[in-house]
C-alpha cells in the first residue's frame, strides 16, 4: 500500500486494474466490502469508500440484497479515463525530464520509436 | 436488581474460595478430633474431652473477604460491574453464609449431642458456654460471630486494597493507640471493673447474638464506604 | 448519538495532571485509534470512560449518559487492559464464565473458536499462564462479549507479531459482520495504520490531533533535495521536521488539506515522500515536546 494517497483510492485502482486485465469480467460480482477489507487488512468503511467511488464512476452498479456487479461497460470505461490521464500522468513527466536532460522532442520520439519496435 | 444477580453470580463461581472454606475446615477438625478420642480415649476421662476445635471454623474463612476485595473486585469492576452492585452482592452473600453457618452448626450441633458426642464423648460444638436450648437461638449464637468477623475482615481488606500495606499498618496503629487511650480512661475512672461486670450480667445470647451486631455495622458500614469510594 | 462525548475534561493528581481540558467526540460503530506515547494519558482517559476512574472536572458521556456507576451504559462496555489481573486462583475458562455472566452480548460459541485459535489452555489457572496467554485471555474477553463499546488498551503485552496480527484479522472479521464502536490504544501505529478510520492522537494529557486517517494518509510529507529548491518548493507550509546534510536538506511538511500549491516535484528539482502514519504522529508528538 502506497503511504501517499488515501488507502480507499488505491482500492478502487486495483479493482479497475482487475477490470482491465480481466479477472474481473462485465457483470461480474465484485469483492464484497468485508472480503476486500478482510484481505487488504483495512478498515471496511475503507473498502465501502472505495466501492462507492468506482459506483459513483460508473464502474460498478449495486443489485439491492445481493451485492455489487461489474457494468457492461466498466473496462470501456477505464480504459477511457485511463486514457485522457496518460499524457498527463505519464507523457508530460516524460517531456519534462527529457528537457531536464536536454533531449528535444524530436529525440524522444526516435527513442520511442526505437523502444517500440517490435512491440 | 440483575445487575446484583451478576455480580454475585460471579462472587461464587469459585466456592473452594469463598463459602465452602469453613465447611470443610469443620469436616476435618471434626474427624481429626474424633480420631484422636478414639485414639487415645483410654486416657482422657469424658469430662475432659473439650476441644477448641470450633474455632477453626471461624478463622478459617478470615482470607474470604480480603481475597473478594483485592482478587475479585477489580476483575468484577473490569467487566463493567458497578461499585453498588457488588458491595449488594457481597451484602447477600455474607448474610446467606451467616445464616447458613448458624443453622448448620445448629444442625450439627444436634447430632453432636444426638451421637453422644461423635461417639467419643467429645464437645466440640456443643460448648457449655454457648449452648441454648432452643434451636434457633443456638443458631444466632453460632451465626452472628461470623457475621462479625466477616465485617472485621471485610474492613481489613477493602483498607488493604485502598491504602495497601501501609494504610493497614496505620490503621493497627490508629486502633491501637484508641484501644489504649480508651482503657487508660476506663483503669483511671475505676469503670473497668463496672464494665465486666455489665457483661458478665447480660445474658449469653446477647453477648454473642446483639453485642456483635454493633462490630457488623460500624465495619461493614466503613467497608461499603471504601469499596464504592475506590478506584479500580 | 455518538458513543462517546468529552467536553473539556481534566484529572489531576497529586502533583500531575493526566488529562489537561481534554474534548474528542468518538462516532458510533467506527474503529477509533487512540494515540500516543506511554504515560500521554490514553489509559487515564479509558479509565475514565468505563467509570474505573473518576474525572477531576470536565463533562464525559458515554452512549449520552455519564458512566460513572452507571450500570446501563457500563453494561453496554467492555474495558481490556493492559495487565488486566483476574483473580490469580481462576482457571482461564472460570475467568471466560465470569465474562459470560456480566456480558449481555457474550457469544460462547465464537469465544470457543477463539480459544482454539489462540491454543489457550482452559483447565490452567490464571497464575500459570504465560504474558502472552495472559493478553489472549483479554482479547476473547473483548471480542466475544461484542459490548457495543469496546475498548483495548495496548492489550497484546508478551503476544508475538503472529498472534498480534491474528488478533486485528479477528477484530476487523468480527468488526465486519457485528458493526460496533471499537477503541483501540496503543503505540504501534504501523500495524494499526490501515484499521482504524478515526485518530486521536494525545500528548501530555492534551489533544495533538483528532482527524480522520484518511485525511491523515499522505498529510505529511519529505521533502529533499537542494537546499534552495527545497527551500522554494516548501515554502509556506508548516515544518515538522528539517535535517541537513551536505548541501541537501530533507525538510517533514505537512501538505495543505486542499493539495494546493503542489507543484512538479521534479520540475522544482526536489523528490517528495509521503511519509507513513506512524512518522507523521512521531513528528508532530516531538513537536509538542517542550524543549
Amino acid at each position: 500500500m502506497d503511504e501517499g494517497r488515501p488507502l480507499f483510492q488505491q482500492i478502487a485502482e486495483q479493482i479497475e486494474a482487475s477490470i482491465l486485465d480481466g479477472s474481473l469480467a462485465a457483470d461480474a460480482q465484485a469483492p464484497s466490502t468485508n472480503e476486500l477489507a478482510a484481505f487488504h487488512r483495512i478498515n471496511p468503511a475503507t473498502a465501502a469508500k472505495g466501492i462507492n467511488q468506482l459506483v459513483s464512476d460508473g464502474i460498478l452498479y449495486k443489485k439491492r440484497g445481493i451485492g455489487m456487479f461489474v457494468a457492461g461497460d466498466a473496462r470501456q470505461r477505464v480504459l477511457e479515463r485511463r486514457r485522457d490521464a496518460f499524457a498527463r500522468d505519464f507523457v508530460e513527466p516524460l517531456l519534462a525530464e527529457a528537457r531536464r536532460l536536454g533531449l528535444s522532442a524530436a529525440d524522444v520520439r526516435n527513442l520511442i520509436e526505437k523502444w517500440g519496435e517490435g512491440r | 436488581m440483575t445487575e446484583t444477580v451478576k455480580a454475585l453470580r460471579i462472587q461464587l463461581m469459585k466456592p473452594s474460595a469463598t463459602f465452602a472454606v469453613p465447611w470443610y475446615s469443620i469436616g476435618i477438625a471434626i474427624a481429626i478430633c474424633t480420631a484422636l478420642f478414639a485414639v487415645i480415649g483410654g486416657e482422657v476421662s469424658y469430662s475432659n474431652r473439650t476441644t477448641g476445635a470450633l474455632a477453626a471454623f471461624y478463622l478459617s474463612g478470615v482470607g474470604v473477604q480480603p481475597w473478594l476485595a483485592t482478587q475479585l473486585f477489580p476483575f468484577s469492576t473490569a467487566l463493567s460491574i458497578t461499585r453498588r452492585a457488588f458491595v449488594r452482592a457481597t451484602v447477600l452473600l455474607v448474610t446467606a453464609e451467616t445464616v447458613l453457618a448458624g443453622l448448620g452448626l445448629a444442625l450439627l450441633n444436634k447430632i453432636e449431642i444426638g451421637t453422644h458426642g461423635w461417639f467419643v464423648h467429645m464437645r466440640l460444638l456443643n460448648l457449655p458456654y454457648v449452648h441454648q436450648d432452643d434451636y434457633f437461638t443456638q443458631a444466632l449464637v453460632y451465626g452472628v460471630p461470623m457475621m462479625a468477623l466477616t465485617s472485621v475482615t471485610a474492613l481489613l481488606g477493602a483498607i488493604f486494597r485502598l491504602f495497601g500495606q501501609l494504610g493497614l499498618w496505620l490503621f493497627f496503629m490508629a486502633l491501637g493507640a484508641v484501644s489504649a487511650t480508651v482503657a487508660a480512661v476506663l483503669v483511671l475512672t475505676h469503670s473497668l471493673g463496672h464494665i465486666a461486670h455489665f457483661f458478665g450480667r447480660q445474658p449469653m445470647l446477647a453477648d454473642f447474638a446483639l453485642y456483635p451486631m454493633v462490630l457488623v455495622v460500624v465495619c461493614g458500614t466503613a467497608w461499603a464506604a471504601l469499596m464504592l469510594r475506590s478506584r479500580v | 448519538m455518538s458513543a462517546v462525548v468529552v467536553e473539556d475534561l481534566t484529572m489531576r493528581y497529586r502533583g500531575h495532571t493526566a488529562l489537561d481540558g481534554v474534548g474528542l467526540t468518538l462516532e458510533k460503530d467506527t474503529i477509533h485509534g487512540l494515540l500516543g506515547r506511554n504515560g500521554a494519558g490514553k489509559t487515564t482517559l479509558m479509565r475514565i470512560l468505563t467509570g474505573q476512574e473518576f474525572e477531576s472536572s470536565g463533562r464525559v458521556e458515554v452512549f449520552g449518559q455519564p458512566p460513572r456507576e452507571n450500570s446501563a451504559v457500563l453494561s453496554r462496555v467492555c474495558f481490556i487492559r493492559e495487565a488486566q489481573r483476574y483473580p490469580q486462583n481462576f482457571k482461564v475458562r472460570e475467568a471466560f464464565a465470569a465474562a459470560a455472566i456480566a456480558c449481555p452480548g457474550w457469544d460462547q460459541a465464537y469465544a470457543d473458536r477463539l480459544v482454539k485459535d489462540f491454543e489457550l489452555p482452559l483447565k490452567r489457572q490464571i497464575k500459570k499462564l504465560s504474558r502472552g496467554q495472559l493478553s489472549a485471555v483479554g482479547i476473547i474477553i473483548g471480542l466475544a462479549a461484542r459490548a457495543p463499546l469496546t475498548l483495548f488498551d495496548e492489550p497484546y503485552l508478551g503476544l508475538d507479531a503472529v498472534a498480534r496480527h491474528l488478533f486485528y484479522d479477528r477484530l476487523l472479521e468480527d468488526f465486519s459482520e457485528h458493526p460496533r464502536t471499537i477503541v483501540l490504544s496503543t503505540h504501534l501505529i504501523d500495524e494499526v495504520a490501515d484499521l482504524v478510520e478515526h485518530v486521536v492522537l494525545i500528548d501530555h494529557g492534551k489533544v495533538l490531533m483528532d482527524a480522520e486517517a484518511d485525511e491523515l494518509r499522505g498529510r505529511a510529507v519529505s521533502v529533499s533535495g537542494p537546499a534552495e529548491a527545497v527551500a522554494a518548493y516548501v515554502d509556506g507550509l508548516p515544518v515538522l521536521h528539517r535535517s541537513e546534510l551536505g548541501g541537501r536538506v530533507r525538510v517533514a511538511v505537512t501538505r495543505r488539506p486542499d493539495g494546493s500549491g503542489q507543484t512538479d516535484p521534479r520540475a522544482a528539482g526536489v523528490s517528495v515522500e509521503s511519509l507513513s502514519l506512524q512518522e507523521l504522529i512521531v513528528l508532530t508528538t516531538k513537536q509538542g515536546d517542550p524543549k
